[in-house]
């Protein structure tokens, strides 16, 4: 469990390192030189030439202002977000790959018993790496990262993917204790229950997984999204 | 409704002009909904928070230039592709964040916290902390070897490691390994300089 643990905290000192690189955004200015948002829109959805795109990467690693453009860029361009077909082959890739996924998010929600498949011992740095591969549904949060929620209406939303999907969704901690979850969600949205937020301390953020099960029944889970409530 | 049904019938009916006419007699109400809701999704995923008090406004400039072109195209200029919407979002975001930057260029950051409203935003010392933590990564993927640090920025900002593989033309492989191995000489250039992420 402790290797479980280990890489479980892998996971959550990158979100931790996102929501920094982000947060020194706001007041960059920007360093000169910066490209139009057009190329930067251009780069992220991969329609300069890859070169170029390097170059305006490394520019996005000093320059904060041109960081949250291309932050808002990759968001919203479309090239990036993986083809049904594609979706369809991640998501029937080696019963292996998918036990790696799935004891990902188990790891991380602290649930020890609920994976259907075989679960091959791993090191935490493999786990590491099979996270860091992103082999998860393309599902992604439309609920604001950094804005509070109300607790009253705490609803976290997502992408949906595709007619037919069913949806659970496991909803913890940073400690990663778990404290609401849901099945046999038909909408790509949950309001979680603010009897289950009672314990979290003021502007606590919390950590959520959705796990879909497709309607050509196969499964695929969702990267980490974090919120945060009032 | 796809976005491309929602454009052809927000380009008014058989072809008539938009411009210059109140939008309510031109498009149908129910699309423009449609489409205001597509444009709130799509800002509200990519907003920043210090900008969440004028993302109403966004999302209605968005839709202005959105509905704009798409009388343009009900002009003569043919169907508006889809991913129009995203990129009028975009340069709406964008050219906000931008005016926001203008504007504050003299005020103190003291004085803009203070000046936000609370529920907004994290606490000042949590904000300075992350902010204090973003700088220090910065300088330390000036550290990294050219492409650990393209694989690490990106993975900062949010890209999967396929991704990174497409928009670099790396073999997936690749791109896992370098990821993996800048991040960890990330941790260990900030570890140096006592600061655990």
């Amino acid at each position: 469990m402790s290797d479980e643990r280990d890489g479980a905290e892998r996971e959550l000192e990158l979100a931790r390192m996102r929501a920094a690189f982000s947060a020194s955004n706001e007041r960059a200015e920007g360093s000169g030189g910066c490209p139009e948002p057009d190329r930067i829109w251009q780069a992220v959805a991969g329609e300069l030439p890859r070169a170029e795109s390097a170059e305006l990467i490394l520019h996005t690693a000093a320059c904060g202002a041109c960081a949250e453009i291309w932050r808002v860029g990759h968001r919203m361009a479309p090239a990036l977000e993986a083809p049904p077909a594609q979706a369809r082959w991640r998501a029937n890739r080696t019963l292996h790959r998918l036990a790696i996924v799935a004891a990902a998010a188990t790891v991380l929600f602290g649930v020890v018993s609920v994976i259907q498949f075989r679960n091959p011992v791993r090191s935490p740095e493999e786990q590491s790496r099979e996270r860091a591969a992103g082999e998860t549904a393309p599902i992604y949060s439309l609920t604001p990262e950094d804005t509070p929620l109300p607790r009253a209406a705490c609803l976290l939303r997502w992408s949906s993917a595709g007619e037919g999907t069913i949806y659970e969704i496991r909803v913890s901690t940073e400690t990663l204790q778990v404290i609401s979850s849901a099945k046999h969600l038909t909408a790509p949205e949950y309001l979680v229950p603010k009897s289950e937020l009672a314990g979290l301390p003021p502007r606590a953020r919390i950590l959520w997984q959705v796990e879909s099960l497709l309607a050509d029944g196969s499964r695929a889970t969702s990267p980490t999204m974090i919120s945060r409530v009032e | 409704m796809g976005d491309s049904e929602v454009l052809a019938s927000a380009s008014g009916a058989g072809g008539e002009s938009v411009r210059g006419t109140p939008l309510q007699m031109t498009y149908p109400p129910d699309g423009i909904e449609i489409l205001r809701e597509r444009l709130r999704e799509a800002v509200a995923a990519a907003c920043p928070a210090w900008l969440s008090a004028a993302r109403d406004d966004i999302v209605q400039v968005a839709l202005l230039r959105v509905l704009d072109a798409a009388g343009a195209a009900g002009e003569g200029g043919g169907p508006l592709p889809s991913s129009y919407l995203r990129k009028a979002a975009y340069s709406a975001l964008v050219d906000e964040i931008r005016r926001h930057r203008r504007r504050r260029e003299s005020v103190p950051l003291e004085d803009e916290i203070a000046q936000t409203v609370p529920s907004e935003r994290a606490g000042p010392e949590q904000e300075r902390a992350a902010a204090e933590i973003g700088r220090a990564i910065r300088e330390a993927l000036r550290t990294l070897v050219r492409p650990r640090a393209l694989a690490v920025t990106l993975h900062l900002q949010g890209h999967s490691v396929p991704e990174i593989a497409r928009l670099l033309g790396w073999p997936g492989k690749r791109a896992e390994n370098l990821v993996y191995r800048g991040l960890a000489d990330l941790r260990e250039c900030l570890e140096r300089r006592g600061i655990k992420p």
